[in-house]
């Protein structure tokens, strides 16, 4: 699944950034920011009524992120 | 060696030391504690970026510049803000030394992320000193980290210290004494090693080596924020949040209109008791008037701003330091979202409410280009506070204190309907724009939400300190120009001896008014209002002062009062509420305009403020002037 399929309050695992439909910039960014393969994710907060914008912890930090960024990280849950 | 055809910048001086890290890793604050208030603040060449310089001194006396490089995540930048970074650090920006050694700051409670930019540093090819901050909060959170094992693996010197306290400073001072450490950094003393690496599937990546580093050390787990987590529980709910939101903004709103009104009227009060000095000692004549009408109005000008401006920043201060001011965007972020803008608008917008130029100083945070020019734009319509005294005086004269509902006041509830008016078409103008830049393309928000800090006195201080002293410098120097220059266009060529009206009639902002109220005549203005827009494109509340002065009355506070009843007797109803409706968009104001040049480097966004703003200006009071017309 991707990211912006969680649930508040899930335990998941970063799989990979995807490289496509996602902008080019964008790969580098989110790795940059933390979401590499093996970190622990989890949605914490969402806009009103579900909507955006996302508030994900990262490893040590939280992270608002838009659904659309969101759609580009692969991630499992956390076994 | 030198590519030809290209500027080669010669650098003399001490060595250059660059202090990089993540934001929010605690850099500014050990910036702080090494060059104490030894700090230059300027911008980096052709960009609007805040470049933050100091100097300092080591045990062994040694002199060195120590560059604050822009908070970045990585060397792929983002924002003009990282572009910097990045350029610098490959010693490609132009007019600056490439650094001789970078002390990279990293965040103990955070090592991941702060690793991998540790690692593409040593890889450039720069020295590297890390210097490992907040490591007292780790080893609060059970994340105790062996400094020495991390300087092996890194092959760097690593120094455990607490900006906050000044924890380790004597010993990352003593480090730059090492010549050694000068040297370009050894290989990683890492079993992975320092082979290419590359982002394909099966080469070894950045992450792979930070994931050495960070089993070596044993740490991997995530460790929570409890506090802040708690904390956030109520920041960000979903009710709670954005009503604590509205209650902090109208807290701040109150603090800056009502705190600011006894400084501001002593300065107002000291002003005059200057210029009644210089009457004094002064005889009447041009001299008298330059410096009384023309110099002192302008120090004047600038200083009645300053408490407000002082307040304002505090309060902006203190949410960017605890950390709330990413939440505040973040709930925004929906809100702004609708009319094509980020949450990241909000501050400068916010800040717009004081005076439009400090607003648009403050939209070097927003990453995207074109949200930040949209947030320029549309900043002049935030009702800023040089526009109350004009408010303040044309609804005196026209609209009756009449109470509405037992409890509302008919003078206040317009003053808020021109306030709402600014914001309501200051989102429909992002929406549009929005609609007409229309490559549609997904912006990014990706804002981290640092953990709760409690603001530091010092750090308050100095950051007020700063931006004040900044203020005072690129937008005191306009306004001072300008008032002597409008006062040189309303004095001269002198009136005559014979003369029956007031002296601003013969001068070149007579002629200009004359001429200008041909234009404004279908909005219902008459030839003293159009001369004073004149000294009010300096700054606008300079407009009751012109006004006093066109009917022939003092200058000051008493003249003001006096004209109330003047224009209520003089204009038409219809008139007066053509002139509320201009100054809800006001666009002659020069500050806003030199401010909306400086920060985009060119003419063209200001020009399209001049030219928009007239356009709602001018329909609006027509609008105005119709409905006046039909009703009284």
């Amino acid at each position: 699944m991707t990211l912006d399929q969680a649930r508040i309050g899930q335990k998941l695992i970063v799989r990979e950034v995807l490289a496509n439909p996602c902008q080019p910039d964008w790969h580098g960014w989110l790795t940059d920011i933390g979401f590499v393969p093996g970190e622990p994710v989890e949605l914490l907060h969402t806009g009103v009524m579900g909507k955006d914008p996302l508030l994900f912890r990262i490893g040590h930090s939280k992270f608002a992120l838009r659904r659309a960024e969101a759609a580009c990280i692969e991630v499992d849950l956390y076994a | 060696m030198s590519t030809p055809g290209k500027k080669i910048d010669l650098f003399l001086g001490p060595p250059l030391v660059a202090l990089v890290g993540n934001p929010n890793c605690g850099k500014t604050a050990l910036f702080n504690r090494l060059t104490g208030s030894r700090q230059k603040v300027a911008n980096y060449a052709g960009v609007t970026v805040e470049r933050k310089e100091g100097r300092l001194q080591t045990p062994a006396g040694k002199q060195i510049r120590v560059l604050d490089l822009p908070g970045t995540y990585g060397l792929t930048p983002r924002s003009p803000d990282e572009q910097v970074t990045t350029e610098v650090l490959h010693g490609t920006a132009a007019g600056e030394k490439r650094p001789d050694l970078v002390i990279c700051v990293l965040d103990a409670t955070n090592l991941r992320r702060g690793l991998r930019l540790a690692i593409n540093i040593r890889e450039i090819g720069l020295p590297v000193v890390v210097a490992l901050n907040m490591a007292d909060i780790a080893h609060k959170r059970g994340i105790p980290i062996d400094v020495d094992r991390l300087a092996a693996l890194l092959n760097v010197p690593v120094i455990a210290t607490v900006a906050i306290d000044g924890k380790g400073m004597d010993a990352l001072l003593e480090s730059l004494d090492t010549p050694e450490y000068w040297q370009h950094p050894l290989p990683l003393g890492l079993s992975l090693g320092n082979a290419t690496r590359t982002n394909e599937p099966g080469a070894i990546s950045d992450q792979m080596l930070v994931q050495e580093i960070l089993d070596d050390l044993g740490i991997d787990n995530a460790y929570p924020h409890p506090l802040t987590d708690r904390i956030d529980a109520v920041v960000l709910h979903p009710v709670a949040g954005p009503l604590l939101l509205t209650v902090i903004l109208f807290m701040i709103f109150q603090a800056v209109f009502v705190g600011a009104e006894w400084p501001t009227s002593m300065i107002e009060a000291g002003i005059g008791a200057i210029a009644g000095g210089i009457q004094q000692i002064i005889p009447v004549g041009w001299l008298q008037s330059l410096l009384v009408d023309g110099l002192l109005a302008g120090i004047g000008g600038v200083l009645a701003f300053l408490p407000q401006i002082l307040i304002l920043y505090f309060f902006i201060l203190i949410l960017e330091e605890s950390g709330y001011m990413p939440r505040a965007a973040f709930l925004l972020d929906r809100m702004m979202g609708r009319a094509g803008l980020s949450g990241r608008s909000f501050i400068p917008l916010l800040s717009s409410f004081a005076c439009a130029v400090p607003g648009i100083m403050a939209t070097r945070s927003i990453s995207n280009t074109r949200d930040r020019i949209i947030t320029i734009l549309i900043a002049p319509l935030m009702t800023c506070s040089a526009r109350l005294p004009v408010y303040a005086l044309l609804i005196a004269a026209f609209i009756p204190a009449r109470s509405i509902m037992g409890f509302m006041n008919l003078q206040g509830l317009v003053l808020f309907g021109l306030y709402l008016i600014g914001i309501a078409m200051a989102f429909v103008i992002a929406w549009l724009l929005k609609h007409l830049t229309a490559h549609r393309q997904t912006r990014t928000l990706m804002m981290e939400l640092p953990a709760y800090h409690l603001p530091r006195v010092q750090s308050l201080a100095l950051g007020l300190w700063q931006r004040v002293a900044v203020f005072v410098r690129r937008v005191g120097t306009i306004i001072l120009m300008l008032t002597v220059a409008l006062w040189v266009l309303s004095s001269f060529p002198t009136a005559p001896m014979d003369a029956t009206e007031p002296a601003i009639r013969y001068s070149l902002a007579g002629h200009l008014g004359e001429w200008l109220a041909l234009v404004f005549a279908p909005i219902g203005f008459n030839w003293q209002i159009s001369i004073a827009l004149i000294p009010g494109m300096a700054a606008r509340e300079m407009m009751v002062g012109a006004l006093s002065t066109v009917y022939a009355l003092s200058s000051d506070t008493e003249g003001a009062q006096l004209l109330v009843p003047i224009i209520a007797k003089e204009w038409s109803t219809a008139t007066g509420m053509s002139l509320l409706a201009w100054f809800i968009f006001a666009p002659q104001c020069i500050s806003t305009l030199a401010a909306a040049r400086r920060e985009t480097g060119g003419w063209g966004v200001p020009a399209v403020m001049l030219v928009y703003l007239f356009a709602l200006a001018y329909l609006a009071s027509w609008i105005a002037y119709r409905i006046g017309l039909y009703l009284f």
